[in-house]
């Protein structure tokens, strides 16, 4: 990446990084507080469990606190502390024996968006989508709310679509600053922000059909006996939409 | 013409305004004639959206207490006034 590509500050970030400067105890808390969890959850993605990743981000926010003289403003602050934390995590998985996400992250899964089987040969839908009510993130299926099967789902991405997808949906970073800071070229990050999203809508088609698909007179009955010992996703959910 | 399934190869890069005109025209044709692929690029994203609004586990509120001091200056690092 070209350096200068980098977009200069803005008034935020200046006054963000001059209140820390002067030691602004509140300006702290909410920065903390604002990246606080995708940090972690972007440690998580080189580190091998959540204690060593809370670590990390630890680092990172004294490598921050003490070195924001340092930060010279050629890209926004945010995207300043996320490239410390990549460089932190980078080391400490070298430190640990542990493959660096993105080294070999293109062989990693080479599926389609789509399963091949739901197409016919001319590529038209033989299997099209499943129906699902896209507009209501706190519906529960399954004994979960919708947005908690997609974190769950999350969870399970290759790390380096998992870092991606943080990057850039979860925490809102535009394309050239998630290729900068985690050192990939733009067409990688295509490739695996193509292939995380892909695969996290597939887990909702698939979370929110496998209630759907149930015959009707099954779906509305109530819990019996029966259901003891079975998982809680088995069992079928009456009014769930209220 | 595109096919369904190439609409699903390239349906985020669509959302994404990533695409050339040509191309984007051709996704819109597709999209026009086909419920399929619509309900696809529908669902794709409203993903996108839930996942800008998921909430993630926060780290834990002491671990920022104890940064609080190190922005303090007494947390046994340099302190940050010069």
């Amino acid at each position: 990446m070209r350096t200068e590509a980098a977009v200069s500050a803005d008034d935020s970030s200046q006054d963000e990084a001059e209140a820390l400067q002067r030691g602004d105890e509140q300006v702290f808390r909410r920065l903390y507080d604002a990246y606080g969890s995708s940090l972690i959850a972007l440690a998580r993605t080189f580190v091998r469990d959540r204690a060593t990743a809370e670590e990390v981000v630890q680092d990172t926010w004294i490598a921050v606190l003490t070195g924001i003289s340092r930060f010279e403003r050629r890209s926004s602050l945010k995207s300043w502390i996320f490239s410390i934390l990549v460089n932190k995590a980078r080391t400490r998985a070298k430190r640990e024996h542990r493959s660096v996400p993105f080294s070999a992250m293109l062989v990693e899964d080479a599926d389609g968006a789509v399963d091949a089987s739901r197409f016919d040969r001319a590529g038209m839908w033989s299997d099209p989508p499943h129906e699902f009510d896209v507009h209501d993130p706190e519906r529960v299926v399954g004994g979960r709310q919708m947005m908690e099967h997609l974190a769950a789902a999350l969870e399970d991405l290759p790390p380096s679509q998992r870092a991606v997808v943080v990057m850039r949906d979860v925490e809102g970073h535009d394309m050239r600053e998630t290729c900068r800071i985690l050192g990939i070229s733009e067409g990688n990050q295509r490739v695996l922000l193509h292939r995380a999203r892909a695969r996290l809508r597939s887990r909702l088609e698939q979370i929110a059909s496998d209630r759907d698909a149930r015959p009707p007179g099954r779906r509305e009955r109530r819990v019996t006996e029966s259901d003891a010992g079975r998982l809680p996703s088995d069992i079928p959910v009456e009014n769930e939409r209220r | 013409m595109l096919n369904c399934r190439e609409i699903t190869e390239n349906a985020d890069r669509y959302l994404d305004k990533e695409m050339g005109f040509l191309e984007r025209l051709q996704m819109r044709l597709h999209l026009m004639m086909c419920r399929h692929c619509t309900r696809y690029v529908e669902q794709l994203k409203a993903t996108i959206a839930m996942l800008r609004d998921l909430r993630l586990e926060q780290p834990a509120e002491e671990s920022r207490e104890r940064l609080v001091e190190v922005l303090r200056g007494d947390g046994g690092r340099p302190p940050l006034r010069y």
